[in-house]
């Protein structure tokens, strides 16, 4: 058979491969390019960026747990200024979607930094995070009710052309009601889950682990969590899908896809092999292979009700 | 860097609680540098999920070996305790930026605090090589903490040891030690790894004595490669401002000016 066709195409962004890096786990892809070539990706969304430069939380930031980890980095970067100048410029240069991961405090800095991204040339697309469990003022809140998520989306509509991914949170009451929400606000496409709020507590010093004493779990432990959310979100929205959360593996993946993502991405899976996501790009094609199956596209969709 | 299974040759107790393993990985021996450190994990299932970063305590090019010198603490060390001859081990490696060598140094100091003997041993290993007078100085809390004594006894090193209860050698700290060979002796450079508190204090007393000092920072890691911002540390800049460094990708060596210490 010929080889099988794995590029995809959603709300305007073109991919060779469904694949991508998940926000914060893979910089601005300087370090990962030196282990492989960033091209090979699908895709890359960078380090959430912010108005201002962020030193993040207090040490220590990362907590193993059963199939996972907690971290609470908290949002450290450079600043939008420094992203759009130093770090967007070199990995634009690479043949992938480059999509650019923002957050903020009060709503008027996410349409501040979307304006300062959208003058970048050769950024493929936003994603907005309005569920980042790590920082105080924002992140999380925004994302939390669909009143507050929608008045995000608008305000960043407002100030790019670009394609619009809105990142959801897994810690709320109703994904679906916070999905359909951004996407009336505007949202080309939305992508989820963003780690699930938890905390570690170190029993020699009977207090929290962690700098900021909470943290957000991934990895394989919130893999279940986070098909069932995207399988409930692709019932309910009609705008694209990007699926994470414990990809470790392509059968991982496919999970994802037959849920209903068209996309996927790779965080903690990086972190600690950091060719997961190359593994994936590779187990995909001999998967697709051993079924038959011409074209990635095919499988989108196929758990979902009414597609058996 | 290289992403391989290393194969354990040997696993071998060298103290209570300590062990020390041999693995055979020549692409990591070619290229190790003294200060390097590896990610390593007890299994190649994804349990525990996170790797164990380890400072290369030695390595041997022309045989593909390295060795790791390690304290069992938690899960990962007990079970990295427990692996057998012939395993594969998924290690990634080297890592970090290593000890900066000055070839014109005439003569320095290495500390090395409790498992801080690990780095600083490939690194005494590498000055000795290049024929630069150096002054060793062990500490630990206890005879049975004292660890490579028997690798610097190979090398015939003289070596100034120091434990907190006087078990073996002189009681007291290593820092003493430290200002003794600082009042008498020229002193180019001083290269430390151990406690947290250890290395603080060295860069104060060498900061006093004005000479130039390298540590190597310890820190929790997530990926040990850069990329999740999880292992930081204060750092001074060059322009005197102050910022964040990765412990994983800028060190784990650092100028010890170049470090600001908590507390
Ligand atoms: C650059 C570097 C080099 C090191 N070299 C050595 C060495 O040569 N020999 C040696 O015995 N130890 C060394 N350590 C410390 C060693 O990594 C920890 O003791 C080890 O990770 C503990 O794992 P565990 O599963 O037994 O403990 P657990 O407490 O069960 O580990 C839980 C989590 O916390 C992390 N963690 C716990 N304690 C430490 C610590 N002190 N430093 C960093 N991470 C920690 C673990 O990696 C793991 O992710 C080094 C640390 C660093 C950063
Ligand atoms: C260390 C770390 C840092 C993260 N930083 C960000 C971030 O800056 N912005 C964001 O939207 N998500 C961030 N995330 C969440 C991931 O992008 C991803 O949504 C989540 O980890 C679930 O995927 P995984 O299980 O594959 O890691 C971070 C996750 C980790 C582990
Ligand atoms: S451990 Fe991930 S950046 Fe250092």
């Amino acid at each position: 058979m010929n080889k099988p066709n794995l590029a995809v195409e959603f709300a305007g962004i073109k991919m060779k491969n469904p694949v991508m890096t998940a926000s914060g786990t893979c910089g601005y892809g300087r370090e990962l390019n030196r282990i492989f070539p960033l091209e090979r990706l699908g895709g890359i969304s960078v380090k959430g960026t912010t108005l201002e430069p962020r030193l993040g939380n207090n040490m220590p930031r990362i907590a193993e747990t059963p199939a996972g980890l907690l971290n609470c980095v908290g949002l450290q970067n450079p600043g939008a200024v420094k992203v759009t100048q130093k770090e967007l410029p070199w990995v634009v240069q690479h043949d992938l979607a480059v999509i650019v991961n923002i957050a903020g405090g009060a709503v008027e800095d996410y349409g501040k930094v979307a304006a300062m991204v959208s003058n970048v040339q050769g950024v493929a697309a936003l994603e907005v995070n309005i569920s980042c469990p790590n920082v105080s003022a924002g992140g999380m809140a925004h994302g939390a009710k669909p009143e507050t998520a929608a008045a995000v989306v608008k305000e960043v509509r407002q100030n790019t052309n670009l394609p619009m991914i809105v990142k959801l949170s897994p810690n709320v009451t109703n994904i679906v009601e916070i999905a359909k929400a951004v996407e009336k606000a505007g949202a080309d496409a939305v992508s989820l889950i963003n780690t699930l709020l938890g905390m570690e507590i170190d029993i020699e010093s009977r207090s929290p682990l962690l700098g900021n004493k909470v943290g957000g779990l991934s990895g394989p432990a919130v893999h279940p969590v986070a098909v069932r959310m995207v399988w409930q979100v692709a019932q309910a929205v009609k705008i694209p899908i990007i699926g994470m959360g414990g990809i470790m593996t392509a059968e991982d993946a496919l999970q994802f896809m037959m849920a209903g993502a068209t996309a996927i991405a790779i965080g903690s899976g990086t972190m600690v092999d950091p060719m997961t996501p190359i593994k994936v790009i590779e187990g995909l094609e001999e998967w697709l292979i051993k079924e038959g199956i011409a074209d990635i596209k095919q499988i989108i969709g196929a758990a979902l009700p009414g597609k058996l | 860097m290289n992403l391989e299974n290393a194969r354990v040759l040997e696993n071998k107790e060298v103290k209570p609680n300590f062990r020390k393993l041999k693995l055979y990985s020549p692409k990591v021996a070619a290229e190790a540098k003294a200060g390097q450190f590896l990610m390593i994990k007890p299994t190649v299932v994804n349990d525990p999920f996170l790797g164990r970063p380890m400072a290369i305590y030695d390595s041997d090019k022309t045989l593909g070996i390295i060795e790791i010198l390690f304290m069992i603490k938690g899960r990962g060390t007990k079970l990295l305790a427990e692996v057998k001859v012939d395993d594969a081990l998924p290690v990634i490696a080297p890592l970090g930026n290593g000890f900066k060598i000055t070839e014109t140094d005439k003569n320095v100091v290495c500390i090395a605090g409790g498992v801080g003997m690990a780095p600083i041993y490939s690194l005494i290993k590498e000055l000795h090589n290049k024929d630069i007078s150096n002054n060793i100085i062990v500490g630990a809390r206890t005879e049975a903490m004292l660890l490579g004594l028997d690798k610097l006894a190979d090398l015939c090193m003289a070596v100034d040891i120091y434990t907190d209860d006087g078990s073996f050698g002189s009681k007291g700290l290593a820092t003493m030690g430290l200002e003794n060979i600082l009042k008498e002796q020229k002193i180019d450079r001083v290269y430390c790894c151990g406690s947290m508190i250890m290395m603080k204090n060295v860069a104060k007393i060498t900061a006093l004595y004005g000479i130039p000092c390298q540590v190597s920072l310890e820190e929790r890691m997530g990926c040990g490669i850069g990329i999740c911002m999880g292992c930081v540390c204060g750092h001074k800049k060059e322009d005197g401002s102050h910022g964040l460094a990765r412990v994983c990708y800028e060190g784990p060596v650092f100028d010890a000016e170049e470090v600001i210490w908590h507390e």
